[in-house]
Parts: structure tokens; sequence; C-alpha cells
């Protein structure tokens, strides 16, 4: 599992983000597109393209978007 | 209580009997004197709701509504019916541009199809007495937006759509079909709405909300008074019971 992928899938599920906006250490509460709509495309996204069902209190309690990598079941 | 308000001498189904707004509005009708036949998919849980329902001669039905075979099985068992909610339903909170085909299919197949074959078949079967009351317990998501709900909205929609085509089909009958349009409700479906969205987000969306969320108990009563005698003039309308939501 890469991680520059998931970057990669994690800023095509937000609206609004340029491609190579994001690392895997940009702090989530730095995303401004990570608002209540965005919160869903994260889980939708992580649940589709990584088999991986996390809650938005999941979401909530990742410091970054690599701690959200550390998530997907392997 | 006022006589006209009572359930006595009526006979009710409910799907959807074993959890959430189907579970109370089961036990509220049994405390408003209707002799029911409760419906749900899991037995267990269906049997807790069972042995919770005041008075005698309450008839409980396992039955997966999606499934054809366990719907005729069920309509085969039915009594002659004065009324029927339609509680069984989900949620899919999902933006859209993560739909599939499944997803839709999915939830319209117990938010819709069931609800709609469930009727027919009790339609054909002649098994709806003259003056029967239906009640399909909707969303105010089918007439308002939110984000994340268009699977769910749409599936809402199309049964408040349908209701209104039911109820002058139906009229001849006598027979009385209205929706339930509940807002954000205390339920197990409610907890799914929370792991989706966050117990801050829906806090603060309770402020939207001028009287707070309403509960299952809410809910049941509004049913009761359409399935009772008072509301016999009453067809064809969604009953919103939302807090205020929907003029905030």
């Amino acid at each position: 599992m890469e991680i520059k992928k998931f970057v990669k899938d994690f800023e095509n599920a937000l609206d609004n983000v340029e491609s190579g906006s994001f690392t895997p250490e940009t702090p989530l509460n730095t995303i401004k597109q990570l608002d209540s709509l965005g919160v869903l495309s994260v889980i939708a996204m992580m649940h589709k393209q990584y088999n991986t069902k996390i809650k938005g209190s999941g979401i909530k309690n990742a410091q970054t978007i690599f701690d959200l990598f550390n998530l997907i079941q392997k | 209580m006022n006589d006209i308000y009572s359930l006595s001498g009526k006979t009710i189904l409910i799907t959807g009997a074993s959890s959430g707004i189907g579970r109370q509005t089961a036990i509220t009708l049994s405390e408003a004197g209707a002799q029911l036949v409760i419906t749900g998919r899991d037995e267990k849980r269906l049997n807790d709701t069972f042995i919770s329902l005041k008075g005698d001669g309450h008839l409980q039905l396992m039955c997966d509504l999606t499934n054809i075979k366990d719907r005729e099985d069920m309509v085969s068992k039915l009594p002659k019916l004065n009324g029927i909610v339609h509680a069984a339903g989900v949620i899919d909170i999902k933006p859209v541009k993560f739909i599939d085909k499944g997803d839709i299919h999915a939830i319209n197949t117990i938010n819709y199809q069931a609800p709609v074959l469930l009727i027919q078949a009790l339609l054909f079967s002649k098994l709806l007495s003259e003056k029967a009351s239906i009640v399909f317990i909707t969303s105010i998501s089918a007439h308002l937006g939110a984000k994340g709900f268009g699977l769910y909205a749409a599936s809402k929609g199309a049964l408040t759509s349908f209701a209104r085509v039911l109820a002058l089909e139906t009229a001849s009958l006598k027979i009385r079909v209205n929706c339930l349009a509940a807002g954000m409700v205390k339920s197990p479906m409610f907890d799914v709405t929370t792991e989706a969205i966050s117990e801050e987000a829906l806090e603060d969306n309770e402020k939207l909300y001028p009287l707070g969320f309403a509960t299952q108990i809410d809910i049941a009563y509004g049913v009761q008074y359409l399935l009772c005698d008072a509301s016999e003039r009453i067809t064809g309308i969604t009953l919103t019971i939302d807090g205020g939501y929907s003029i905030s």
C-alpha cells in the first residue's frame, strides 16, 4: 500500500483541491475543504477504494493524512 | 382520552417493528388498544418488541420484505387489516460522487420497492378493510436538501409521490394514505448518522431545530393520529414532525 497513492486519492475525494496540494504530514485541521461534505467524502473514499470503514470520529481523532492511511485494514 | 383517538378494534400491520421508530410505534399503538401484526428481519429483536406490547392477541411474523417468498408467506398469514405502518427502512449517507448502482439498488429495494410491493399484494388479496389507513414513515429530506443524503432522500421522495397516487386509487374504498415525514429522530438510524457525521456536527444541527430533535414517541403519536378515526377525512398529506426544522 503506497502512501503517495493514498494522498492522491484523498485529494481527489475533496472538492477544490489541486493535485499535489498535500503531503502525508499535512495536518487535517489545516485542510479547509474537510468540511461536513469533505468528511463524508473521505469516509466514502476509504470504504470504496480501501475497503476500510471509518467513522466521522475516526477522522476527528486523526492528526494528519498519514494517520488516516494507518487506519487502512492491511 | 377521547375515544376517537383509540385504536381499539383495529388490526394494524407494522413493518420494521424490530427496532427504532417501528418498535416504539408498535408499543404505543398497543397502548392505544390496537391489535398488532408486527414484522421484522431479526427474530430476537422482533420478539423483544412482541413481549413489550400491551394487551393480548398480537401476532409476530418474521419477514424480509425484500424477499418475494418471505413477503408472499407473510401476506398469506395476515388477517384483514384496518391499518398499515411502513416503518422498515435503511439509511446510507454518501456524497453523490461515491454513489454506485449497487447503492441505489440496495436502498430503493428496502425503502421504496418493499412497501410498494407489499401494498400491491394487500390490495390484490383484498386484505385491507374499508376505511383502512396506510402510513408511510418518510423524511423531511424528501423535500429539503441535505448534503450526503441523496440516496435516502430520493428513496423517501419516491415513496412520498407514490403515496399521493395510492391515496387517489384507494379513495373509493375509503382507504386513506398519508406520510409522516420525520426530521432527525433519536433512534438507531440516528446513531448511524452520528457515526458518519460526528457528534459535534449533530449538536450543531440540533440548534436548527427550534423545539429540538423529535423522539420516537413523538413519531408514534403522529402515527396513532393518522390511524385513528379522528383523521378519517385526511388523505394524501405529509404530516411533518421535525421540531420546527422546516420553518426555521
